[in-house]
């Protein structure tokens, strides 16, 4: 069972999505499993025939068995010895610990979590409305061959919410004073939305310390948000509004869990951090359509985007500047990174090294 | 300068009381023993109120906002209707719910009918925070769990916050509410801890909250019965059965959009309250899905409430006559086998 997420402890098996006793290979997808944020498909790690071990409905904790790929030849009786043997290693034995930590730049204590090495490090940026835990699958895939690190924007997920100004250029300062108090002196940036024309800000006004740009549900400012979406998203202040609201991220509504909900309205409802956000809101709107103008900024940039985003779709007619790469995912809506997290997780992966 | 910190029941609603009072000058609080003793040679906010739940707060705000009234509910929740109406925004402390006996005229009669017999020129803007609960051994006159009486008198609002996080929000509300609101603090969970933002934030009345979904039953349950509800949830999940857990967080007004939802889902319903079973919340509930949803039940509502007797005082009695986790699946497991 994979850990997606800080907040993963288990996962239900949803439906095996390879027959017991094919031949996979690493990369299949060989089995859905449901934790309490996402749904995923599992791929094979290794070659050899498929033996699953948990059925459809079943509960298990992150590191439980949930098969077994093993070679053609393996006999029946060693299989089952391995099995019954099977331990899930206790939490701290884990490989990679997941802890979020708080970083104070000038004027604000900002939460991040760091994970893997490597560097020159991966950084995600969340977008308007969202925190670090939305990175959760993506962050533990990269984080496989790199360091990666995600952090809440100001008035965002467990970051203070004081906002000294909501225009773009304080929070791409922000980022640069993160990379200076983290001695990171070059990163790969990762944005979504709103953290993605952040991203491409960062980028633009220090190109030399950006390695590569992955903008996500975003082609950086020159495509503005659905204006309506994020006043419904700030105006909705009952559950059953906001889940019909955050239903219009996703191409398939019932992604969104009741737990996704809850926690975004427990958020929004602290009042200083619904008046940060209708200031941030005001400030994106009136400074979208300016980088029209501009130029892409002058590092690698690839752009990822579903072609069911109904908050910032980019049209059949959309072209990107030159030397930038647009890749569509099919069935998928403004969160990538929730609904085809292994592609995203392997887009960036690929793009990084490119340009390490 | 963390959003977040844990806090206990009690603070959060110390809390809420402390943001309402800056923000807006008209929040007083008034009661017995919230500023030490008046008149007494007692020693300044010796108690923080009978509950410790004021404990700072006439340091921080005064005589002037924090006022001490000698033992009369009648007079001092006269006083609170009063202030309401010419134009303050008073909290009076109840201390044990029973003692509404001696304030009946003042709040189900005056504060309660104001509006609505004055064709709605002045409003009555006062919160009054009382204690219910039995478990403490306080005998059958300091134990009981009155809400159903505010419930079922039009013209209040009423709140029964199960939890630290929600009794912090619907506290805000129930103050910046231009109506009386009755808000029911149960005594043991005062102390119960969790995660609260320490910013001001509100609760609207009538949003039930989801503590748990499952497909098999519906299982609505009120302030200190959504822990014991939970209990039974989490050891009915090992034997096989989902259940649904929905805490109202406010009896009037009622979210019986989300308990209708959830019932059609699952066509079964329990119902625990620490009210009695006449006249009570859960009667009151099973009465609303029997008229609305009939067709869609699949198994006859249950009600896991005390019996109608008064409250026992002897530890072992009282331990028989509160609800537990094994009563609630008791009922569970009955009407999910049909």
């Amino acid at each position: 069972m994979p850990k997606w997420g800080i907040d993963m402890t288990e996962g239900r098996v949803a439906q095996w999505l390879a027959a017991a006793g094919a031949e996979v290979g690493p990369g299949l997808e060989i089995v859905e499993v449901e934790s309490e944020k996402t749904v995923g498909a599992v791929e094979a790690p290794a070659a050899g025939v498929l033996h699953p071990v948990a059925g459809p409905g079943d509960v298990l904790p992150v590191g439980g068995l949930l098969g077994v790929i093993a070679p053609a030849a393996m006999a029946a009786d060693e299989l089952e010895t391995f099995v019954r043997g099977f331990r899930v290693a206790p939490a701290g034995e884990s490989e990679t610990v997941e802890r979020d930590q708080t970083v104070e730049v000038p004027g604000h204590a900002l939460r991040l979590v760091s994970l893997g090495a490597g560097d020159p490090p991966v950084l995600l940026l969340h977008g308007f409305g969202g925190d670090l835990r939305g990175w959760g699958p993506v962050q533990a895939a990269l984080a496989r061959a790199q360091r990666v690190i995600s952090v809440d924007l100001p008035a965002h997920g467990g970051s203070t919410t004081a906002l000294a100004s909501a225009e773009p250029r304080f929070f791409e300062d922000l980022i640069l004073g993160l990379l200076d108090v983290l001695a990171v002196p070059r990163v790969h940036l990762v944005g979504h939305s709103w953290g993605g024309v952040i991203a491409w800000g960062v980028a633009a006004r220090e190109p030399a310390r950006v390695a590569s740009l992955t903008l996500l549900g975003t082609a950086g400012p020159v495509t503005p948000p659905d204006p309506d979406y994020v006043r419904q998203f700030i105006e909705a202040g009952r559950r059953t509004e906001l889940k019909a609201v955050l239903q219009r991220l996703f191409a398939d509504p019932a992604l969104v869990t009741r737990d996704m909900v809850e926690q975004a309205l427990r958020h929004k409802r602290i009042e200083t951090v619904e008046a940060a956000w209708r200031r941030i809101a005001a400030a994106a709107v009136a400074a979208s359509g300016t980088g029209a103008a501009a130029a892409a900024p002058a590092v690698p940039i690839q752009i990822i985007t579903g072609t069911e985003d109904r908050i910032c779709p980019l049209g059949a007619d959309f072209v990107p500047p030159a030397g930038v790469s647009l890749h569509r995912l099919p069935g998928v809506g403004h969160l990538p990174q929730l609904e085809a997290p292994a592609e995203v997780a392997s887009r960036v992966a690929t793009f990084a090294a490119a340009h390490s | 300068m963390r959003a977040m910190s844990v806090k206990s029941y009690r603070a959060a609603i110390r809390e809420a009381l402390e943001q309402e009072m800056l923000r807006d000058p008209d929040v007083i609080l008034i009661g017995e023993d919230l500023a030490g003793g008046a008149g007494g040679g007692g020693e300044d906010d010796a108690w923080g109120g009978p509950m410790a739940v004021t404990r700072g707060l006439l340091a921080k705000f005064g005589r002037q906002r924090v006022l001490d009234t000698p033992i009369s509910e009648a007079a001092f929740m006269g006083a609170a209707v009063g202030a309401a109406a010419a134009g303050l925004r008073p909290v009076a402390e109840l201390m044990f719910s029973d003692f509404i006996g001696v304030c009946c005229d003042q709040i189900l009669t005056q504060a309660a009918k104001y509006r609505y017999t004055f064709g709605g020129q002045d409003r009555i803007p006062l919160t009054v925070r009382t204690t219910i609960g039995a478990g403490q051994q306080l005998g059958s006159q300091h134990s009981q769990v009155l809400y159903p009486l505010f419930t079922s008198c039009a013209g209040l609002k009423v709140a029964v916050p199960a939890t630290p996080y929600d009794a912090k929000g619907l506290l805000a509300t129930a103050i910046r509410d231009d109506d009386p609101v009755v808000f029911c603090e149960h005594r043991l969970l005062y102390r119960m801890r969790e995660e609260v933002p320490d910013d001001s934030y509100t609760i609207p009345f009538g949003e039930a909250r989801i503590v748990e979904e499952g497909g098999d039953v519906t299982i609505v349950a009120l302030s200190r019965m959504v822990h014991v509800a939970a209990e039974a949830v989490r050891a009915l999940r090992a034997e096989g059965i989902a259940c649904t857990l929905i805490d109202p967080r406010t009896t009037v007004p009622l979210d019986t959009d989300t308990i209708f939802d959830s019932v059609e889902a699952t066509g079964r319903l329990v119902i625990v309250d620490e009210a009695g079973p006449r006249c009570g919340i859960a009667a009151d509930i099973a009465a609303i899905v029997a008229e609305e949803l009939f067709s869609a039940l699949r198994a006859p509502i249950r009600r896991v409430t005390p019996p109608h007797v008064p409250v026992p005082a002897a530890p072992n009695l009282e331990a028989l006559y509160l609800p537990d986790a094994a009563r609630v699946m008791a009922a569970v497991r009955e009407i999910v086998r049909r």
